[in-house]
């Protein structure tokens, strides 16, 4: 078993779902109650990377990402490094990668809870900030935690996009499912093994906690 | 600055429905307006405006000296701003809150004191029931619980959607005296929307008719409904004949109205030659069966009955007199008559329970 690959994913995980936490809840709250035309444009945007060959996504994040691009080079003015190949490239690879794991739950979630409610709580002098706070996420838990843990799982079993962005370099980008790309190429399918049994375990039990939470009714 | 609420705006719809509303109400000290008007009428988009939950495209609202709405300058104040209570048709209470949460809720936290709070349910008469959720009270508590959430944070108007529509019609009946006696005592004025004319009659201090998302005629109780402005409001306030007439002459200060083949006295001061819509309420008819007795009704219709249809304790007839005529009448006075299809009876109307709306 591979422990820094192990710790460089659950790191690189923690982070994605915190990112996405912060701005996947605006983004779909915005989704789930705005009316405006063009809407469809964004929510298409948000769930190509659902479709996309992680190859062709990992791809475009290479080039745009890279030094020869503005955004590329505008990272490297502030920060004096360059994003591919580095941690920091796969963080922001991971979470355009899994912005729909996040965003498209939440918005069902925000969905599904009754306008009328929010109405009422800004008719009792309560900001549209508060209110989203107190009435519409109380409301939405569990489509929010469903999001998350989506998130968080799949950035565990990311392979594509994170090995066309961030390479293999241990303890830099090499994460476990690229550690068990990297242990069958190198024929040693006993590590390979282990790891994968461990990534197997760990997906059927979050998946069995998304399923139990989804069956949870609010209280009374 | 007068001291009152002046509303008149047009909200507009996509696909062609504008709903315009134009009233007035004082807001010194305790009144009712009533909105009233068929379900799809508008009357809650007026609501929703004066809420600040819609936008109109055209007009203003002004509180006071305050402007919450005006198309031309650009101003609109959200409901956070206006310092309104509004109690939504299906109450929206926080199905994840007590009914103590529900009620604090809108209470900054400097001021969530529980003695405040428990007066508010005792008033209410919620004692008992703070540790609740809204799904476990019964339809009138959680009326009173969405009222008492309103009211909790002294609104300087208080807007009321069919809060009572949910309830059955016993209930209904004896929350609308108590609502008025909980209202007085806050001294606000209140807008509140209903279709059921005997909500309208018990609560209003001043009635606006609204129909086809235009306001018919804005009055007293009284005016509304002994004197409607025109058909559609006849018929909206239960003046179930509503008939096109003619006035023929004068009689004794009585204006003879040919309706039909038939003619009736009224007592209404209209010029002869005036094309009217007569309105007879079918409550103010009364029916005879032979032998025809003599009686102090100036108007004494024969003719056939044409239809008998119950409603609740009492039972629609139609008689042509001349002219269809709706009557109600008793499910025992029906009975004691033997009322069939076919038979002939008098109908009796007197003068003044008759009303003329002048045809333009």
């Amino acid at each position: 078993m591979d422990w820094t690959a192990f710790w460089l994913t659950m790191h690189l995980a923690i982070w994605t779902t915190v990112i996405l936490l912060v701005l996947g809840l605006p983004l779909a709250y915005w989704l789930s109650v705005s009316r405006i035309p063009g809407k469809f444009l964004i929510e298409a945007v948000v769930a190509l990377p659902l479709v996309l060959p992680p190859t062709v996504l990992g791809f475009y994040l290479l080039v745009g990402l890279g030094p020869n691009s503005p955004l590329g080079r505008a990272y490297e003015a502030v920060t004096g490094s360059t994003l591919p190949f580095t941690f920091g490239g796969i963080l922001v690879a991971s979470v355009v990668a899994n912005l729909p794991f996040a965003v498209r739950p939440f918005a069902a979630a925000f969905a599904a809870v009754d306008r009328r409610l929010e109405e009422a709580s800004w008719c009792l002098g309560v900001s549209r900030l508060a209110t989203f706070f107190r009435v519409t996420l109380p409301l939405s838990w569990p489509g929010v935690v469903t999001g998350m843990i989506l998130t968080f799982v799949h950035t565990v079993g990311e392979f594509g996009v994170v090995l066309m962005i961030g390479g293999n370099i241990p303890g830099v980008t090499r994460t476990l499912s690229i550690a068990i790309y990297d242990d069958v190429q190198a024929l040693n399918y006993a590590a390979a093994n282990q790891t994968a049994l461990v990534l197997l375990a760990f997906s059927f039990a979050v998946l069995c906690l998304t399923y139990a939470l989804g069956q949870r009714r609010l209280p009374v | 600055m007068t001291a009152e609420l002046a509303a008149c705006f047009v909200k507009r719809f996509p696909g062609g429905t504008a709903i315009e509303a134009d009233f007035r109400q004082a807001i010194k000290a305790f009144s009712v307006t009533v909105l009233f008007g068929p379900s799809g009428c508008g009357k809650t988009t007026v609501l929703r405006c004066l809420a600040g939950l819609e936008k109109p495209e055209l007009g203003s609202i002004r509180f006071g000296d305050e402007i919450w709405f005006d198309a031309d300058r650009r101003i609109f104040r959200t409901p956070q701003e206006r310092g309104i209570g509004y109690v939504a048709q299906d109450l929206a209470l926080f199905p994840h809150m007590t009914v103590f949460g529900n009620i604090a809720y809108g209470l900054p936290w400097s001021q969530r004191k529980r003695e405040r709070i428990a007066e508010m349910l005792d008033l209410c008469g919620l004692l008992g029931l703070e540790q609740r959720y809204p799904q476990q009270l019964s339809g009138g508590q959680q009326q009173r619980v969405a009222l008492a959430r309103a009211l909790i944070r002294r609104p300087r108007l208080l807007l009321l959607d069919e809060p009572m529509s949910a309830l059955d019609a016993v209930s209904r009946e004896q929350l609308r005296h108590e609502l008025r006696r909980l209202l007085t005592g806050f001294g606000i004025p209140v807008v509140f929307v209903t279709h059921d004319r005997g909500e309208a009659i018990a609560l209003a201090d001043q009635i606006v008719v609204m129909d086809r998302g235009q306001v018919q005629q804005t009055g007293t109780v009284f005016e509304v409904f002994n004197r409607p402005a025109n058909v559609s409001v006849a018929r909206l306030v239960g003046m179930e004949t509503v008939i096109s007439g003619r006035v023929t002459a004068l009689q004794d200060g009585l204006a003879v109205v040919a309706v039909g083949n038939t003619s009736l006295l009224v007592a209404e001061p209209v010029a002869v030659g005036t094309e009217v819509y007569v309105c007879i309420r079918a409550a103010d008819v009364v029916l005879q069966k032979a032998p025809f007795g003599s009686t102090s009704a100036r108007n004494q219709l024969r003719g056939l009955i044409q239809s008998l249809t119950p409603d609740g304790p009492l039972v629609r007839v139609l008689v042509d007199c001349g002219f269809p005529l709706s009557a109600l009448v008793t499910q025992l006075a029906c009975r004691e008559m033997a009322l069939a299809p076919g038979d002939e009876v008098a109908a009796l109307v007197k003068s003044p329970a008759i009303h003329l709306i002048v045809r333009n």
